[in-house]
C-alpha cells in the first residue's frame, strides 16, 4: 500500500512539476509576447505586468523544481496551489469581460479558451492536493 | 516554511534580472508604428477600406460599417472580396475582436507579404470604440 502511494505520489509530482517547468521554460525566451499577454487582461499597472513578465517564467520553473525535492515539497505545492488559483481568477475575470485573448499559459497561445484553461487550472490544484495527502506524515497509534 | 518561499523568490528573482539583461525581446510598452487606436483612425484619411480578421460568424454577428471579412481560416477564399474593394489609393485598417486579439496582425502581415499592399494599418482598440 504504502509502495503504491508513493508512486501514485511521485507520478502526480512529476505531472505538476512537469506543466510548470514546461510553462516557465515555453515564456522565458519571449518575455515580450508573455508582456503583452499580461497586458492584455487589462488589470495590472504597466510595471507590474512587466516586472511578471520576467519574473513568472523563471518562478514557475523554480516551483516545479521544488516540487520534485524532498525538503522544497510542502512550499512548492503552496505555491503551486496559490499560482493556480490566481490564475482561475483571472482567466475567469476576462471571460467575465468578454476579452477575446490569449490566457498566456504556455507562451503564444490560441485565445477564448477560457474553459480549458480553468479545467486544466483546477485539475493542477486537485493535483496539488493529493500530493499533500498522500505525504501525510502517519499518525501511529500506541495504544 | 518562510525561509523555502524566500529561496524560491530569491532563485527566482535572479533569474529575471539575468533573463532582463540579456534577453534582447524586451517587452515594448506603447504601439509600434502601424498601429493605430481608435481616436488616430481619422489621421489615416477617409480613403479608408476596414477588414475585419475575425472569423466570418463573428463577422456576420456585427462589424464596422463598410468592412470586408477577411479571417485567418478563410483567407484564401475571402481574398477576392477584399481585392475587388480596395484599390491602390487606400489604405487598409485591420481589426480584430480587442486589442489583445492577434489575427489582425497576422492578416497585415499576409496583405503586404502575399498581396504587396504596403499601406495596412492595426487598429489596436476593441472594434466597437471605431469612429470615422
Amino acid at each position: 500500500m504504502e509502495t503504491l502511494k508513493t508512486v501514485i505520489s511521485w507520478l502526480l509530482r512529476i505531472i505538476l512539476a512537469g506543466v510548470l517547468i514546461y510553462a516557465g521554460c515555453a515564456k522565458i525566451a519571449r518575455p515580450d509576447e508573455f508582456f503583452a499577454d499580461i497586458s492584455n487582461y487589462r488589470v495590472f499597472p504597466v510595471w507590474t505586468a512587466y516586472a511578471a513578465a520576467y519574473f513568472m517564467p523563471p518562478f514557475e520553473i523554480v516551483v516545479g523544481i521544488f516540487l520534485l525535492t524532498r525538503r522544497g515539497l510542502d512550499a512548492g505545492l503552496i505555491a503551486s496551489a496559490a499560482m493556480m488559483a490566481v490564475f482561475i481568477i483571472l482567466i475567469s475575470s476576462a471571460w467575465a469581460r468578454g476579452l477575446d485573448i490569449s490566457c498566456g499559459c504556455f507562451g503564444n497561445g490560441g485565445t477564448g479558451q477560457y474553459f480549458e484553461a480553468i479545467v486544466r487550472d483546477l485539475a493542477l490544484i486537485l493535483c496539488a492536493a493529493a500530493i499533500h495527502v498522500l505525504n501525510k506524515p502517519h499518525k501511529k497509534s500506541y495504544e | 516554511m518562510l525561509k523555502k518561499f524566500i529561496i524560491m523568490a530569491a532563485v527566482s528573482a535572479c533569474a529575471a534580472f539575468g533573463n532582463f539583461m540579456i534577453n534582447p525581446n524586451a517587452p515594448r510598452i506603447g504601439l509600434l508604428e502601424d498601429e493605430i487606436e481608435a481616436t488616430q483612425i481619422q489621421s489615416l484619411g477617409k480613403n479608408l477600406l476596414a477588414v475585419d480578421a475575425r472569423s466570418p460568424a463573428e463577422f456576420e454577428k456585427g462589424h464596422v460599417e463598410g468592412a470586408v471579412n477577411l479571417s485567418e481560416a478563410s483567407f484564401d477564399s475571402q481574398l477576392g472580396g477584399f481585392l475587388d474593394a480596395w484599390t491602390p489609393d487606400m489604405a487598409v485598417l485591420v481589426y480584430c475582436s480587442s486589442s489583445g486579439c492577434n489575427s489582425s496582425r497576422h492578416i497585415a502581415d499576409r496583405l503586404r507579404n502575399e498581396c504587396g499592399i504596403e499601406n495596412v494599418y492595426i487598429f489596436k482598440d476593441d472594434w466597437t470604440k471605431w469612429k470615422r
